[in-house]
């Protein structure tokens, strides 16, 4: 057997078997002989045609195809009808007179039905020239629409913004504004958001959500995001805004913020530290920790847990959570934890994991959860492999595997896969990244009434994706409670990797 | 512009698939990723039915898709050997595709050429292709080493190549 011939049969069979150094020599045999190189390919062409005489595979391939393009087709509609709200909303925006213009009054915010005034604890100030600040847009993804004097154009080609400019995001849009002063303002999906034409750094935030990160600001002009209920004036920190009908809800990872309602006559201010989410509304403020999970009806299994007030807190669970932790529910398997998990006719999963730094070399999967049947057998797996996670997941037209979404080197992600008979969805960081109407509901697909639950937190020999949380539910979470909580961070990276002050937030896209 | 109905879809999935996942396959993907790619291919031909100019055979139009989208499968893989599989992609596709045939003829002329088969390498390839079994086990079963093994198959897949490539001659003409 030549050297060639037993590359091409160790190729066929795993091509990944092969090692770099035999993969080179595989192409410079090519290069040097095309004849080689036709015969390799009439190897993989018969090696398929043979495959697919399989029983396994006939039939399967058109029933597949037929699911893909009904996904698709489910995908689009939903797409279009989102942009089009969205649009319209910004529209309506535009034709809707401005709410208030630079140097108003303190008495006037406070006249307004529900404000909120942020203050950055430092004395921090800011150079006033009364221009209109230089802004640009960068990093567009997905769909981004830009509507400029009533035009709607598409911001993938736009450099420089202009005062009176409405961005709108689609459902898997992002981009963000960066201003001269390095002030950064990241618009998440579904999200509508205009430039105000009062010449310092004035944003409304019509709806949706943005990540903001304010330099330092000159005295006397601070940087003010407006959502049709509140008003939030920023010196310079690093915060989170989202703005809903009757509420705002402001995250801040930076800094200390004041915050005061004026809903009500004589609301309190509270200071709202780092590493905190408050609520305005009428109802006042609240602030939390920011912690998860954010629901806990359903809950089956949760990893780890911690004491105080039903809040899972990162900060205070050590390093991630000791393994022992889990043994009052679970059980250990080899180096995974395992527990029980009953049949149920939805599902929810929230996985809290950080992917194998830039440096790690993963393409073969790493599994991070797992359902398992009673010979041990993986039924769904969720993994890390070629820099992305992957979910698969029996169907109705047989096992599927699904590329859910990019597993971003060294960052701490998010991810809220939630299942029921009309589909299912995942969420990574406050943004959908996958969305199927596949008739996916795998409990009830689960072949046995009991199945394990077994996970693999990373501290198993030769590991380098960490997972870090893991919450199961028998129930198919809202989509917003999903989006909501697949915002959810550790507060502080883990111990075992040396104490930081830097909120894992800030890996978040 | 061709006006491709729905249900027209699904004719040219039903009558191209099997060609395509081959040609996929041809590229150097492997396993079930030939499957999934053929299928993005086939969701881009729903999203351009319309577009697919006159004078270009709908075949030929999956194909330059098919050898896009892998490029793109090894561009989005893990660093590692992706170069080197991206590569080979361009190799692969610049030797000649063994057919260009309708799927019928293909799965006919194949049929054909494994019953005139010998029994033992018959065997063999039910081994590896029926029973999914790799060549170590296969090896063990017929005492045999799994390099033996490789070579052997290599060899029958390279007269069902010829023996095809016959078939469909002898059917043209």
């Amino acid at each position: 057997m030549t050297d060639f011939q037993q590359l091409c049969g160790r190729f066929l069979e795993d091509s990944d078997s092969l090692s770099e150094d035999e993969v080179a020599a595989l192409i410079a045999a090519l290069e040097q002989a095309p004849s080689l190189a036709e015969q390799l390919r009439t190897q993989l062409t018969i090696d398929e045609l043979l495959r697919q005489r399989r029983p396994s595979e006939r039939g399967d391939f058109l029933a597949q195809v037929r699911q893909r393009i009904d996904d698709y087709q489910h995908g689009e509609e939903e797409l279009e009808r989102r942009t089009v709200e969205l649009r319209q909303l910004a529209m309506r925006q535009l034709g809707a007179p401005s709410h208030r213009t630079r140097g108003v009054s303190a008495a006037l915010v406070l006249a307004t039905s529900a404000a909120l005034l942020l203050a950055v604890a430092a004395g921090l100030y800011w150079l006033a020239d009364g221009n209109s600040p230089s802004a640009r847009l960068a990093n567009v993804a997905g769909i981004v629409s830009l509507v400029r004097d009533g035009r709607t154009l598409s911001a993938e080609r736009l450099g420089e913004l202009a005062p009176g400019d409405t961005l709108v995001s689609g459902p898997v849009g992002s981009a963000e504004i960066v201003f001269d002063d390095g002030t950064t303002v990241r618009l998440a999906a579904d999200t509508v958001l205009s430039l105000q034409k009062s010449g310092g750094k004035h944003i409304q935030l019509s709806q949706g959500e943005l990540l903001a990160d304010v330099s330092r600001q000159a005295r006397g002009q601070p940087m003010i995001f407006r959502t049709s209920t509140a008003e939030a004036t920023v010196l310079g920190t690093r915060l989170r805004l989202q703005a809903a009908p009757l509420a705002t809800a402001l995250e801040v990872m930076e800094g200390a913020v004041e915050m005061r309602s004026l809903a009500a006559d004589g609301a309190e201010s509270r200071v709202i530290t780092e590493g905190q989410i408050a609520y305005a509304s009428q109802g006042g403020v609240v602030a939390h920790s920011a912690a998860w999970p954010l629901e806990r009806q359903g809950l089956l299994f949760l990893w780890p847990e911690a004491g105080g007030e039903g809040l899972v807190r990162f900060a205070e669970s050590g390093a991630m959570a000791p393994l022992e932790r889990l043994s009052r529910r679970g059980r250990r398997t080899g180096g995974a934890l395992a527990a029980p998990l009953k049949k149920s006719a939805a599902l929810s999963l929230e996985v809290i994991y950080r992917a194998a730094d830039a440096d790690s070399d993963i393409s073969a999967p790493e599994p991070l959860v797992q359902f398992l049947d009673e010979r041990e057998r993986a039924v769904c797996e969720l993994s890390q492999s070629g820099g992305w996670l992957w979910w698969r997941s029996p169907t109705p037209v047989g096992v599927r595997e699904y590329q859910l979404a990019p597993a971003l080197p060294g960052v701490t992600s998010h991810l809220a896969i939630t299942a029921d008979a009309d589909g299912w969805q995942a969420f990574q960081n406050g943004q959908r990244v996958f969305q199927s109407a596949d008739r996916l509901s795998p409990p009830a697909l689960w072949p046995v009434e009991t199945i394990e639950l077994a996970i693999h937190p990373g501290a198993e020999k030769g590991r380098r994706a960490a997972l870090l949380g893991v919450a199961v539910y028998d129930r198919a979470l809202s989509a917003d409670l999903a989006l909501a909580s697949s915002r959810r961070m550790p507060l502080e990276p883990s111990p075992a990797e040396g104490s930081s002050n830097t909120p894992a937030m800030s890996g978040a896209p | 512009m061709q006006r491709l109905a729905a249900n027209h879809f699904e004719a040219i999935v039903r009558d191209t698939h099997v060609h395509l996942r081959a040609y996929i396959a041809g590229l150097g993907v492997t396993g079930h990723d030939v499957d999934d790619l053929a299928q993005d291919v086939y969701i881009e031909l729903y999203r351009n039915l319309n577009r697919i100019p006159d004078d270009v055979p709908v075949e030929r139009w999956l194909k330059g898709i098919a050898r896009n989208l892998s490029m793109n499968f090894f561009r989005r893989r893990a660093r590692r050997g992706r170069l080197h599989r991206q590569a080979l992609v361009r190799l692969l596709a610049s030797s000649d595709d063994p057919w260009t045939t309708a799927d019928g003829d293909l799965q006919a002329a194949l049929e054909g050429c494994l019953e005139r088969l010998p029994a033992e390498s018959r065997r063999l390839v039910d081994l590896r292709y029926e029973r999914e079994l790799p060549s170590a086990d296969i090896a063990r079963k017929l005492n045999c080493s799994a390099e033996a093994v490789r070579v052997s198959l290599f060899r029958i897949r390279a007269r069902l190549k010829q023996c095809i490539t016959r078939h469909l001659a002898e059917l043209q003409s």
